[in-house]
């Protein structure tokens, strides 16, 4: 009769300190896994942009307003037709300066929001001086248009058009650098 | 031995799982652990700013005016930019229209920035440095804009050859801007 020897696998002096080896074991596993679960999603902050869409309108609406709405020139962005800038920023747009005088080819500038596609978003739409102001929000440029080519007898006009009063929270901002009349501004769209 | 068996699997385990996430790390693009000053959104905005400058002072004159601005006896006799320091090279806006428009746009705005001009010479190109305010970052945004000039325009001693001395075209140049947040 062939006798097996007791299974001392199981327990005895020769399985040392298992359970707390593996104790250790899965310690270190269960350690790195959730350190791995807490680091991959901070991966992707960079492409996340934090504030949503407003990034893409901003960006969108100061490219539509300086290469194609108010530009003298799809050929030439950033150089603006002074016929348009009246227009525009007259008295909340005057579509029949627009439809007249300027070269673009637009449908609707009373409403801002449809003109830069908004989508019900708050913007405000500044050109002034080319250098930083003391100020975190530049005063917009008055032009007294008086003297130019274009007949234009009302006030001077501020460059400067928003659709909305309230308060700014969290604004995008896009900026560009136009001229009009040869002389050099930037024109910074924010949105909220 | 069973027993430590069971540690160095998870040691084995954990440095798996650790170096997938060191690949994925290196693999992409721009992480956490990028060396970076800006973002996409800022570097987007730099370049249009940069693009519309171009634009505007090519549309108004002052780049052409800034290009030729050139002091043939200046830099003991090799020619430099008209008022730039003994180097030869600006070590910020030059000083006319278009280096105002470039210290107003970019300086005041703590935007470092190098301007090279380009110009065919022979077979190839060659550079001529305008503004050197150091070596861009590696989130620099560039913008270029080309300027042709005519015999009449080109001063005596000028940088860049005449690259067709029958016609009235003398050459056409490229200036490139490099913008860089400091």
């Amino acid at each position: 009769m062939i006798g097996r020897k007791p299974d001392r696998a199981a327990s005895g002096p020769d399985r040392g300190q298992t359970t707390l080896d593996f104790a250790v074991a899965m310690g270190i596993f269960l350690t790195t896994v959730l350190f791995v679960l807490a680091y991959a999603p901070t991966m992707f902050d960079p492409f996340a942009g934090g504030t949503g869409t407003k990034l893409v309108v901003a960006d969108r609406a100061a490219t539509t307003l300086s290469a194609d709405v108010l530009a003298a020139s799809t050929a030439q962005p950033g150089v603006l037709s002074k016929a348009c800038v009246v227009g525009f920023f007259e008295d909340g747009g005057d579509q029949g300066r627009i439809d007249s005088e300027c070269p673009a080819e637009i449908n609707d500038v009373t409403d801002l929001d449809e003109t830069l596609s908004l989508d019900g978003r708050n913007a405000n739409v500044t050109v002034h001086k080319l250098e930083r102001g003391s100020t975190s929000t530049p005063d917009p440029l008055t032009f007294d248009w008086n003297d130019g080519d274009i007949d234009w007898s009302g006030d001077s006009i501020e460059l400067a058009r928003q659709n909305s009063g309230s308060i700014e929270t969290d604004v995008a901002v896009a900026t560009r650098t136009v001229s009009i009349e040869g002389e050099q501004y930037r024109l910074t769209v924010r949105v909220w | 031995m069973r027993a430590q068996a069971h540690t160095v699997e998870a040691f084995a385990a954990a440095v798996l799982v650790v170096s997938g996430l060191v690949f994925a790390t290196q693999v992409a693009a721009v992480t956490p652990l990028s060396a970076s000053t800006s973002n996409q959104h800022i570097e987007n905005q730099q370049q249009a700013t940069v693009e519309g400058l171009l634009a505007t002072s090519a549309e108004n004159g002052d780049l052409r005016a800034a290009v030729v601005d050139w002091n043939a006896s200046a830099d003991g006799g090799d020619g430099a930019f008209t008022g730039a320091p003994d180097s030869g090279i600006y070590a910020t806006g030059p000083s006319n229209d278009f280096g105002a428009a470039l210290n107003d746009t970019l300086s005041s705005r703590e935007v470092a920035f190098n301007v090279v001009v380009r110009y065919p010479e022979g077979d190839g190109t060659d550079t001529e440095p305008m503004v050197r305010m150091g070596e861009p970052s590696d989130n620099a945004v560039s913008a270029t804009r080309t300027v042709a000039l005519f015999d009449d325009e080109a001063p005596g001693g000028f940088y860049a050859p005449d690259t067709d001395p029958d016609s009235e075209l003398y050459a056409v140049v490229e200036v490139e801007v490099i913008a860089w947040r400091k």
